[in-house]
This record gives structure tokens, sequence and C-alpha cells, in this order.
């Protein structure tokens, strides 16, 4: 559409519904990424159509409940920030609605014209609110243990890097914002990332109209991964809480190209990522270690991650299983069955992206750092051609760098 | 067998019922959107029969904590392998839950649908438990336990249900018990299983891409018939009051959670209609559209991410519960009672009712988008005598002054608050 600006349509009228999104893709930074994080949620909180909260909410409420949201991610040392509205295929809107014209003047009206007071500031109200709300999304972060520990040990593995800030920068960093300066950092956003916008479900996007908005915004930086760095030794932390079960979280590091994407995805499948994996049906069923025991691959970070929920006097024990099983998988004890199982698992992951909108966006999304423009139905080609001998070679990169155990002393 | 065809001109959606020789209720709901078909074959029976009486036999029975789902973890398991492994082998990706009413196995698909479904159909009918197996789950239940334990949503709303009911099994938590799952035996896990897992006590759905007739078959091939035994709850009479009007506890959270709500007189299971009045009352009342959500949010009071309200109820228990974050839960709950009556003095604005309505009706639409929504939604409507398309419908034809109607049951004086507090 332009040099900073793709559009992505996936226009399948078999779906009651249609959503339309605008992500905006920039590196992540100490000093933009708590205010990055803010601004899409403080813009949308209310337009200079419906100049309040209330207002714009009961205009969603009569689009027979549309939503208007942001959404802060993280891919391995970029950020990627959000604006999307979804609501019902028009021919089901019984009041004549066009919805998607509804819904994309919606997002471009908060995108290009957002709300701002007499000083040219972005509202002191929402402003507070907004703020307010994020530093509570922290708090909830640490009430959820699973999310903490996976967060910390993620913290650890790439401390002092990129990829080590928070999607939505630290609680200080979110202390420290001031309205003072958000105008010209949404200005700095809208003028340097990269943007990624999707029409999908039950709607036929005008491009031209696409175009004439989004043909001049953005740059064109090209998103890059986390660079590979050999661990020099294992980092072990352990922090105590107040807690009846401990938590094991363990982060590997691995030397990959971009495009070996599905073979260290068909290896975490293997390794712990189906019911018939190896963490699953050693550590939690032969040993009754645990209610759960996988892993996960973060492409984008260069890093695959095991985490598991145990008794405190067995975190040593499952976590020499955890690596006794890696030893087995580098040392080639995987069979023709248990790759068959992993690989008719991802296919079937795959096949099912295209069943929700949300998924289809949470694909193309990520592909731009790795295969772009792939699509699952390629991905489930490439997937079938690997080998015993290809999974095993990929296990043997995978290095042990961080491990991060949350000790719970009995709980209270 | 009897077929009949439920069609919905508001969705523009259809389904079949049917009703299998064996006493198993089907229903098989066509979906050419995506690739997924879903199935899901589910029991009337969770965590609160633990008292029940059967049909054939005289006097109720009442076993430990915590066995509806041990047997959904055993159930997994056969002499010859665990269900997962035979799943493996198609590529459909399974599961199962237990809540307080149901218990369900699932799985979702997008090739070799027939294997899987023969695979769920044998699996669930098939029991194998011994001293050996039972025992080596207590762990694996045990941590799963312990990780609940440990989250502070799932304490603050047993904590809530708790102080609500002096005796309803709803209070107890789905799993038991450490100590009560140690009772449990393979002689339990039969005695329960053969009682509820009674196919006129089931019903299957299936929502996606498959051939009506082959599954039909499949059916007669795989389903076993079964005497036509009826299952009753048992429950110890629940006082109308609550038992604890607060309750708290501390946890490792950075920021205190709440459950507030108000008990009703549970009386006879709720209508469809009973569910859209009460559905759009709450829109009305506690929505992002709402008077009450912009003063609790600009008060500093509850954030959007995690305010929530909920209709909940079931086979003798029925509650209005809003949750989430906040500084000041005490606030809250005030400001929860004072919108409330405020609406019972001044009556529900015509334009909130209509406003809601269109809401409601846009996001079950949009929830029929989905096979896993759809598959899930029919089974626990029909565990509960009701029906998908009717409730959709009753949304559209609730009047005002039912929805109003609504406001009596919200009483100060049968409400309770609970809160998790930091350390």
């Amino acid at each position: 559409m332009g040099p900073g600006a793709a559009m992505n349509s996936l226009s399948d009228a078999r779906f009651k519904t249609m959503r339309v999104s605008v992500n905006m893709l920039v590196p992540l930074t100490k000093e933009t990424a708590a205010p990055y994080a803010l601004l899409p949620s403080l813009v949308s909180r209310a337009t200079r159509q419906y100049p309040d909260y209330t207002a714009l909410n009961r205009r969603l409420s009569e689009l027979y409940g549309a939503t208007f949201s942001s959404c802060v991610r993280k891919f391995g040392e970029w950020q990627s920030v959000g604006l999307s509205a979804g609501g019902i295929a028009s021919r089901y809107a019984f009041g004549g609605e066009d919805m998607l014209e509804e819904l994309s003047r919606l997002l471009c009206s908060v995108l290009f014209s957002p709300l701002k007071d007499q000083e040219g500031l972005f509202p002191e109200e929402g402003f507070r609110q907004e703020k307010r709300q994020l530093l509570e999304m922290k708090d909830a972060e640490y009430n959820d243990k699973m999310t903490y520990a996976h967060q910390r040990c993620e913290e650890i593995l790439f401390e002092g890097q990129r990829a080590g800030i928070n999607r939505c920068g630290s609680r200080e960093d979110i202390e420290a914002l001031g309205r003072e300066d958000l105008s010209e950092l949404w200005e700095q956003l809208l003028r340097t990332a990269r943007f990624e916008i999707f029409t999908l479900g039950d709607c036929a996007p005008d491009s031209a109209w696409f175009a004439e908005r989004f043909g001049g915004a953005g740059s064109s930086q090209a998103p890059g991964r986390v660079a590979y760095a050999e661990p020099r030794e294992v980092r072990c932390v352990t922090e105590e809480q107040p807690l009846s079960q401990s938590k094991l979280s363990m982060a590997f590091r691995l030397d990959a190209e971009p495009k070996e994407r599905m073979l260290f995805q068909l290896m975490s499948a293997v390794f712990g990522g189906t019911p018939s994996s190896k963490l699953f049906q050693n550590v939690r069923e032969k040993m009754s270690l645990c209610y759960y025991c996988s892993s996960s691959f973060a492409g984008a970070s260069g890093a695959l991650f095991v985490e598991s929920g145990v008794e405190t006097e067995n975190l040593e024990k499952t976590q020499e299983a955890v690596l006794g099983q890696l030893k087995a998988l580098q040392a080639g004890q995987v069979t023709e069955e248990e790759l068959t199982f992993a690989k008719l698992a991802l296919c079937n992951a795959l096949h099912s992206v295209g069943d929700s909108l949300g998924a289809v966006e949470n694909w193309y999304l990520s592909r731009v750092f790795d295969v772009p423009g792939q699509s699952p139905e390629q991905a489930v080609e490439e997937l079938m051609g690997y080998t015993i001998e290809d999974v095993v070679e990929a296990a043997g990169r995978l290095r042990l760098d961080t491990v991060y155990w949350l000790k719970g002393n009995g709980g209270c | 067998m009897e077929i009949q065809k439920v069609k919905s001109p508001r969705a523009g959606d259809h389904y079949f019922k049917v009703c299998h020789p064996t006493g198993l209720t089907i229903y098989l709901y066509p979906k050419e959107s995506g690739n997924t078909t879903y199935a899901i074959f589910g029991a009337r029976y969770g965590s609160i029969d633990n008292c029940f009486r059967r049909s054939d036999e005289p006097g109720p029975e009442t076993v430990p904590e915590g066995i509806a789902h041990y047997l959904e973890h055993k159930l997994f398991e056969s002499e010859d392998g665990d269900a997962f492994a035979r799943f493996a082998r198609t590529g459909a990706s399974a599961n199962a839950y237990t809540s307080f009413e149901s218990t369900c196995y699932l799985f979702s698909c997008t090739e070799r649908f027939m294997e899987s479904l023969e695979i769920l159909l044998d699996f669930v009918q098939a029991p194998y438990f011994t001293e050996e197996t039972v025992k080596k789950e207590q762990g694996i239940i045990g941590q799963e336990i312990k990780m609940y334990d440990d989250d502070p949503q799932w304490r603050v709303l047993f904590n809530y249900l708790r102080a609500m009911y002096h005796s309803h099994p709803i209070r107890l938590d789905i799993a038991g018990t450490v100590e009560s799952i140690a009772k449990i035996t393979p002689e339990y896990l039969y005695r329960c299983y053969r009682t509820f897992y009674n196919l006129h006590n089931m019903a299957l759905v299936i929502v996606g891409k498959f051939d009506q007739d082959q599954v039909l078959n499949l059916c007669d091939k795989m389903l076993k018939p079964c005497e036509p035994v009826r299952v009753d709850r048992v429950f110890q009479k629940e006082p109308e009051t609550v038992a604890e009007p607060t309750v708290e506890e501390r946890l490792a959270v950075a920021l205190p959670l709440f459950q507030f709500g108000f008990k009703e007189e549970a009386g006879a299971l709720k209508t469809e209609k009973d569910l859209a009045a009460m559905e759009i009352l709450l829109e009305v009342l506690a929505s992002e559209s709402s008077p009450l959500f912009r003063r609790l949010l600009d008060g500093g009071l509850v954030n959007e991410s995690s305010f929530s309200y909920e209709y909940f109820e079931g086979a003798g228990y029925a509650t209005v519960m809003f949750g989430g974050e906040s500084h000041d839960p005490e606030a809250v709950a005030r400001a929860i009672k004072e919108e409330i009556g405020r609406l019972k003095r001044e009556g529900v604005p015509r334009d909130d009712f209509e406003r809601a309505k269109r809401a409601l009706y846009g996001e079950n639409i949009s929830a029929l988008n989905s096979a896993s929504s759809i598959a899930n939604g029919v089974l626990n409507l029909t565990l509960k005598g009701r029906e998908l398309f009717a409730y959709i419908d009753a949304l559209a034809q609730v009047t005002l002054e039912e929805v109003a109607e609504k406001l009596t049951i919200l009483r100060e004086d049968r409400s309770v608050l609970s809160v998790i507090r930091p350390l």
C-alpha cells in the first residue's frame, strides 16, 4: 500500500463477523515501551464524534455490541501496538449499517485525529485512568503465578538486552509517564512504525480507501529477530513466595534461521508440546510429578521455554527429569510414531487457524518475523518434510541458559 | 429414531436433534465456515453430585467429594493404553473438563473426523480402573488442586460461594480436596460411572462438517443400550439467607480481588426467558455503556480488563455476581447496591434496554462463528433442559417489564462480598 504499510485482506462470507485492525510494529526500547503501550488505550477510549467513554461505548452497543480494543504484543525485541474493531457482518445488521465502513472510520478517526483538549494534549482524565489501568495490569501479572514465573524467566534470560524489556515497559517507566510528551510520541509512532493492516471475515474492503489513509504512513524498517548468543553458564535464580505450589521455568537458547520455524515447532511438539510428548508422557504420566509440564517455542526470541508447577521438594527432581528427556531426544531416542503424532497435532492446529479471525491475524502478523506471507497450508507442507534426523539435530541446538524457581513455602 | 430439524431464521442456522433408541440425545449442527469439526460427549454429572438417588434404588447415597473430576481423568485410560494416544493417531486435539453440573469429553479436528468420533464414543463408554491406576492419579490431581489453591481468582470465587451457601454442594471445590481424593477407590469410580454415565443422562453434540448418515450409523454401532434409569440430585435444604455477608483472605497478590453478588432463592430451574431478562438487566446495569461502570472507572475502583458480571445459576443455586480487581472492594459493592436502588426507584430506561438488546443480539450471533462455542453452548443448555435458538429468540422477545421485574432478586440482605487482599 506504501513503503511503510501493508494491507492483509481475507474476505470470507461464511463468517458471521468481520474485523478490521491496525498493528504498528516498532523496536522495543526502554524509552518508548511504556508510552507506546499506554497510547492505544488512551486514543481509543473516546473520539471527536463520541467525546466521552460512555458515549463511545453506547455507540458500540448500538452497533450490535461491536468491540473496539487495543492490544500490545511482543515479538522478540519488537513491540506490536494494535487497535482493532470487530462486529457482526452487515447482513445481520437489521438497522442496515455498513459495519466495515462504520468500524474503519472509527479506527481511522482515533489513529489520525484523536481527541485532544484545548491545549492540544490528550485529555487529563483519560490519561489518569489509562495509566492507572496499565499499572493494575502489571499487578494482575504478579497475581497470576504462571504468567509471573514465565515473565521473570524471560527477563533474566534477556537481562540488559532489548528482548528483556517487558511488552508494556517496567512499572517505573509507566509511573514516570507524563501527559505532555504523549502527543509527540503518538506522532512519532505513526511516523516510524511499520503498519500491518487487516480486514477479515465477511466484509469487502475498498483498497483505495485504505491506501488513501495509510499510503504515506509508517516507515519501511524491516523487523528482525533476536541475535543468537551462546550461553556462557546456566543462570539459576530462585525467588520465594507463600504459595502451595512451586513453579519451574526453564529457558533454552537456540541458533536457528527464520525459515526453520516449523522445524523447531515440530521439535518442541515432540519434546513437550502435546499430550503424546516426552514431557507429558514421562514427567506427568509416568512420574506423576505435576499436572502440567510443557514446552513452547518463541521464534522471534530464538528461545524455547519449559514450564511446570510442582511440589517444592520436587523442583530439582522435575528439572532433572526435563533435562533427562531432552538428553534422550538429543541422543536420537525418538520413534517414527512420536514424530508422526507431533506432525498430526501441529497439522490440526495449522488447519484450524482459518477458523477464527483473531487467529488469522495473529498468524500473519507473526509471519512478518520469519516467513512473511506464508500461509498455514504452506507451513503444513513444509512440516511434513521433516525427518527424525532433522528433529534430533534441531534439539541438539538447544542450550540451557536460565532456570527460574518460584519457590512456594507452603502457602498461608 | 426420531429426528427433528430445529431452525433459527434470526441466525440463519439449523441443526438436527436426534433421539437415539439407546436413550442418548444427539445434536448435529452443520457448519460450513472454518475447517474444524468439534464433537463433545457429556454427562449430567458434576461436582455438585455427591448425593444422589437412582430411580431403581430406594435410598439416597453419599460419596466423597471430587469423584466426577477424578473419573474424568481416569476415563482417558483403558486396558490397552490411554485415549490421548489413540487421538494422537488421528491428529485430533482432545480434552475434557468437569464443571459443577457436567463432565464433558471433546475433540476438535480438521481431518479423519469419523475415526476420532469412534474413539470418543468408545473410550467414554469403556471404564477401566484398577488400584494402581487410581493411585497414580493422586499426585497429578494433587498438583492440579494446588495450582488452583494459588490462583486468587479461583479462591475469591470459592470463598464467595462458601459464604453464600450454607449447605449446597456448589460451595465445594470441583476437584475435591487432597484429603477427599485420598478416599477415592476403583469401587467408588465404578459405582458413580454406572450411575451417571447412563446414555439417558448424557448428550452428544457435533458441530462442523460431517455426513449425517455416517455419524448416525456409527452411533448405532458404538452406543451401548442402557436401562432407563433416572438419577435425581439430592440436596439438603438450603436457607434463603447467606451464610456470611463478608469473607476475606490474604494471598500473595499485588492488587486486591473481589467477588460481590446476590443470592437468589433457587426455586424451579430458570427458563430461556428468565436468562434473557437477567442478561439484559446486567447489560443495562454494569456494561461498559452503563453509568455505573463509568462511575466505578472514574473513581479508580475497577479496571476494564478484570471487571465482569455473570448470572450464575443451576440445580438448586442461583446468584448474580460481579468480580474483578479493586483497591477498594467495599466501595465497589456500595456503588453497585446504590445503582440497583436507583434503578428500582427510577425504573429501567427504555433507551438503555433497547441498546442492551442490540448488543446481546450481536454477541450471540458472533458466538455462532465458532464450532467450539456452539457445541459447548448446545451441550450445557441441553443438560439444563434448555435450547440455544429459544434463548436467542427470548433475547429479542423479552419486554422491559420482564427485565425490570428481575431487579427484585437483587436484595441487599442477600448479598456477599468476598475479598482477597495482599499479605
